[in-house]
């Protein structure tokens, strides 16, 4: 080579670009490593991921202690297809009760899921009972790659009280945006009844942990050995006023019947059973099968998801008359021996208004009651409405409405379940528009005073206003739940519900609950007499442009210390003596007795035999034949 | 020759230093990236840390080996070195054994390397000799020709073995043959055709001649005189429409995986968890902040995300738990090291001597370029390793041979080799 290096300059050009590489390299570093944040998140979104923890849903009691809810641990079949080695594929369907056409069928599915993974456990074959789970169990050493995952479902040991207890579902959009993004999809929150309204206190606080996961999301170890975990706080249990034998004993009842049977406890204003007939087995809405019940329960046309005792409106009919009475008497228009001729007819502002059936006049109140004399109470409400002392009758009228709301009639009663209906007790604007203002008199709102007309009320309204009767002046909001304890603390939390009095004085219910008693004894209920018991109580028959008028009763016994208040509602059962009555003396004598006299017994066969449903257009009830899984 | 205290005192120690210094980092490196943060000895060799330790030892006493072998032996013997290391490579169509999609390892017994990580050496042993003879100008044509076919035939054989990135790394000869007289065109226009070549690919090829095709009316119009000029730019513009139109065939023409590669660089959509490699490398490096998570902290590390972690993966590793610090100081390890070795060229008397040296540090170079540029997201995935740090004993013991035989031929840089 010659001395001369005609190239040294070059030694220069690969310097400069391997600096300028170098630089590029730093400023890119830089950038990523200094002034875009975003990776540190990322990582952090890629390596440590937050599990939650699901706590136990609380478990729900009636007021004798038995189990009325809990839950059941369920097993999905979870499969990881990578791991699957040689797996005996005949027997593996034989255990699991399937045939090789709908394991092939299942396989395929899982391939569709959403997220499924080779190398993760994917859900092959949902909610398997642990009694054939345990089966399975013993042979799982031949399957590598199949394992079990355990779930839990909600189970009703007493296939009842649907409606009340509710269930719980997948959480949807609206609930998740309410809840301020706590819920997540696929989370179950309750969807009605207690379920439902107690929510917050049986679904229980979840927890978190934070887990370090690898690239298949396998967990492999926790952050910080669990330094900002929380646990999972059990929800809490609940104990419902509800005596299930009870209720068993009225879905009897009101068996093949539509309508419904409210008992309360009137000096606590404790629900002790609450029938929504036809009723439903609610182990038909848990876990896999509830999508395909719930269409059928919704399409049947007896309506078995509808709660009639807090929805379905009635007008009261005769079981109103105690309220038009006692409302007089306050308002002091007339005495207790008050007469008013019954001659079958009563004549009234060119009005020809039949009564009932034939009876001796009535020389008092409590007769009156007796006979369910309608132009008695047609001359009563006339008596309190036409009252001087008012000014006009718009004034008396908003008053009597007034009285009306004191007893729970026209407003929502409050009860802790979901949905309720607030019946109607129309009001003078009501009056106004229909009549013009002061337009309007006695003779347009005469029906009024034998529960007929606008008003409406449901049989929740109607047992509390008997409760209230029996309180003679007061009743205390009706709930269906008693304690909320912690399972932890086993502390409980009694809620204090509100007391509501009416303006009338204690003195006037003496008379009015003499009368209703009668009414059993010897009037309208003879039907309903309980020997031993002394049943106080009023039919009713509800007008129904419709069909067949609804059978109506509403009640309380015994007479001193009432301890049950009750109103049943069959509809189209006609008159209240022919269904209403005798059931709600049947639910009573249970009740009080814990069992039915002997010769009473052929009463409750008959009650329970009767069967309504050609009048509802159907020939069987299709929610009944519905089989909620094995047992 | 000289006796063997001089030999310890006439040999490099900074490019020595560096090198055990790079070796010791990259190996505590791959046991992070390999332990998965079990608590397992960095010797076991059940990981990668342990089996690379044994690579270590081995490289050591090459290293040593080496610089007691009289240079003049690489000299003598580089054709040789060449054509055996040549048919080594050849060989591998014969009886080589694919893994991970390439089809490159020997296999013998329990032992496997990949003869293309030789064929490096064996290039820069032939290319070296070549220019070093007596009559030859790389400004000549024909020894042009010889010179480009020298590093072209290996380059050819590693590439159809499926190591496209170990065949990129040839192209790094061509800085050793501007050293010594290559004329600069090549790397301008070698430049300009990876650009127009990375442009074919992002926008649409005819859109691409079209508007070469307008600036060339628009430089004939500004020198519609100049008839020569206008002939040149003419031609110009068919040769690079020619060119951008077999890029865009070629590009067709291969393999999915690896057009995903260079279109996830593009930042054009693949199909999803393509880019899952460059993306994860990223988050780690990204996550690593300015200081680090700390040795064996690295979280992406730890959880495995970043797929060929230990091997062409690395740097993600040395981003994530050493930061921007660690990462730039790696960085200007490097950079020390190349400058270190274009000294040392430099000085060298003979022309032999010189254009290893040249090819030594341009390989190296072009080793660092592409791997870390492709951690980083600047280059595409093409899966070679970055020299002393990634685990891989065929490649710790190739660049091992390269430098120390370069080494070697610095003690006796006054001695002149030919």
């Amino acid at each position: 080579m010659s001395t001369k290096d005609l190239f040294k300059n070059r030694y220069n050009v690969l310097r400069i670009v391997m600096a300028t590489v170098a630089i590029l390299f730093t400023m890119r570093l830089m950038y990523l490593q200094i002034f875009d944040t975003r990776y540190r998140l990322l990582a952090k979104n890629n390596a440590i991921k937050e599990v939650d923890i699901y706590p136990t849903r609380g478990l729900v009691y009636d007021r004798n202690g038995e189990l009325l809810i809990y839950n059941e641990p369920l097993y999905d079949l979870m499969v990881t297809p990578r791991a699957v080695r040689g797996a005996d594929t005949a027997k593996l369907c034989e255990l699991l009760g399937i045939t090789r056409e709908e394991f092939d069928r299942k396989w395929m599915e899982m391939q569709k899921q959403k997220g499924y993974s080779t190398r993760k456990p994917n859900v092959f074959i949902k909610q398997i009972s642990q009694k054939d789970y345990s089966r399975l169990q013993e042979f799982m050493h031949l399957f590598p790659g199949f394992e079990g995952q355990e779930r839990s479902i909600r189970r009703y040991p007493y296939r009842v009280a649907a409606t009340i207890l509710g269930d719980i579902g997948e959480v949807d959009e609206r609930q998740i945006e309410a809840s301020n993004n706590y819920y997540k999809p696929g989370d179950y929150v309750g969807k009605s009844g207690i379920e439902k309204v107690y929510e917050q206190e049986l679904g229980g606080v979840r927890g978190k942990k934070f887990v370090f996961v690898d690239v298949l999301g396998r967990e492999v170890g926790r952050f910080e050995d669990g330094k900002f975990d929380t646990a999972a706080i059990a929800g809490d249990n609940i104990i419902t006023t509800l005596d299930i034998k009870l209720q068993e004993y009225g879905e009897k009842l009101m068996q093949n019947k539509k309508g419904s049977i409210v008992a309360i406890e009137p000096s606590t204003g404790e629900i002790l059973a609450m029938v929504s007939s036809p009723g439903y087995d609610p182990n038909l809405l848990c876990g896999a099968i509830r999508g395909k019940n719930f269409k059928a329960l919704k399409e049947d046309t007896l309506l078995p998801l509808y709660s009639r005792p807090t929805l379905a409106t009635y007008p009261p009919g005769s079981a109103f008359k105690p309220i038009v009475g006692l409302i007089a008497l306050q308002e002091g228009v007339q005495s207790v021996d008050y007469f008013v001729t019954c001659s079958g007819i009563y004549y009234f502002a060119g009005l020809r208004l039949r009564c009932s059936h034939r009876h001796p006049s009535a020389g008092n109140i409590m007769y009156a009651l007796q006979q369910s004399c309608n132009p008695y109470f047609w001359q009563t409400f006339r008596n309190t409405v036409e009252n001087r002392q008012y000014k006009n009758i718009r004034e008396v009228y908003a008053k009597w409405q007034r009285y009306c709301n004191q007893f729970g009639l026209g407003v929502k009663t409050g009860i802790d379940l979901p949905y309720e209906a607030k019946g109607n007790i129309p009001s003078p604007e009501y009056f106004d528009k229909i009549y013009g203002k002061d337009k309007w008199y006695s003779s347009n709102i005469i029906s009024l005073g034998i529960g007929q007309g606008e008003i409406l009320v449901t049989p929740l309204q109607m047992a509390n206003m008997f409760a209230c009767i029996a309180n003679k002046g007061y009743w205390i909001t009706p709930h269906v739940v008693k304690k909320i304890t912690d399972p932890v603390s086993g502390k409980d939390v009694t809620r204090p519900y509100k007391k509501y009095k009416v303006d009338i004085d204690t003195q006037w219910f003496e008379p009015i609950i003499e009368g209703l008693y009668q009414v059993v004894e010897r009037g309208t209920a003879r039907a309903a007499r309980i020997p031993g018991i002394s049943l106080c109580g009023k039919t009713g028959t509800a007008q129904n442009p419709h069909g067949d008028n609804h059978s109506m009763f509403a009640g309380f016994a015994p007479r001193d210390n009432p301890k049950i208040a009750i109103a049943v509602v069959v509809e189209n059962g006609g008159y209240g003596a022919a269904y209403a009555a005798p059931i709600a003396s049947l639910m009573v004598e249970k009740y009080l007795n814990d069992t039915i006299q002997t010769k009473r017994i052929s009463l409750e066969t008959k009650m329970m035999r009767s069967n309504l449903l050609k009048k509802y257009g159907v020939s069987v009830n299709k929610s009944a034949t519905l089989v909620a899984g094995e047992d | 020759m000289p006796r063997q205290e001089s030999i310890a005192k006439r040999i490099d120690w900074v490019v020595v230093s560096l090198y055990a210094a790079l070796v010791i980092f990259g190996w505590l490196n791959i046991y992070s990236a390999s332990s998965g943060g079990d608590d397992v000895s960095i010797f076991n060799s059940a990981i990668n840390s342990g089996k690379q330790f044994r690579w270590m030892v081995i490289s050591g006493l090459l290293a040593f080996a080496i610089t007691l072998i009289e240079a003049r032996f690489f000299v003598t013997l580089s054709y040789v070195l060449y054509v055996l290391i040549l048919l080594f490579v050849v060989s591998v169509f014969f009886v080589g054994t694919e893994i991970k999609g390439q089809n490159n390892w020997i296999k013998f017994g329990g032992f496997q390397m990949q003869p293309s990580e030789l064929a490096k050496f064996g290039t820069a042993l032939g290319l070296s000799k070549f220019l070093a003879g007596l009559n030859v100008d790389i400004r000549k044509w024909a020894d042009k020709l010889k010179a480009f076919l020298i590093v072209i035939f290996p380059m050819a054989m590693v590439a159809a073995q499926g190591d496209l990135g170990s065949a990129l790394v040839f192209f790094g000869f061509v800085l050793a043959m501007h050293r010594v007289g290559l004329e600069s065109y090549f790397l301008i226009v070698g430049t300009a055709l990876v650009t127009l070549a990375i442009l074919a690919l992002v926008v649409n090829k005819y859109y691409l001649i079209a508007t070469m095709f307008l600036l060339m009316l628009l430089f004939g119009y500004l020198f519609w005189k100049n008839k020569k000029l206008i002939t040149l730019t003419f031609l110009i513009w068919v040769a690079a429409s020619a060119f951008v139109y077999s890029v865009d065939y070629g590009f067709s023409k291969l393999k999915k995986h690896r057009q995903d590669r260079i279109n996830v660089l593009l930042g054009k959509e693949v199909e999803k968890g393509r880019d899952w490699n460059i993306r994860q490398s990223i988050i780690a490096i990204g996550s690593g902040g300015f200081l680090g998570k700390g040795y064996l902290n690295g979280t992406q590390t730890k959880l495995k995300f970043v797929p060929e972690q230990s091997t062409d993966f690395i740097f993600s590793s040395v981003g994530e738990e050493f930061g921007f610090v660690g990462s730039t100081l790696l960085i200007a390890a490097y950079l020390v090291l190349f400058y270190r070795l274009l000294y040392l060229a430099e000085r060298q008397r003979s022309v032999y001597s010189k254009v290893y040296g040249y090819c030594v540090v341009s390989v190296l170079f072009f080793h660092f370029m592409i791997n870390i540029g492709m951690t980083i997201g600047l280059m595409p995935v093409v899966g070679i390793p970055l020299p002393f740090i990634s685990y891989g004993g065929s490649s710790l013991l190739a660049f091992t041979l390269m430098l120390f035989v370069f080494l070697r031929l610095d003690i006796q840089r006054y001695e002149t080799m030919r």
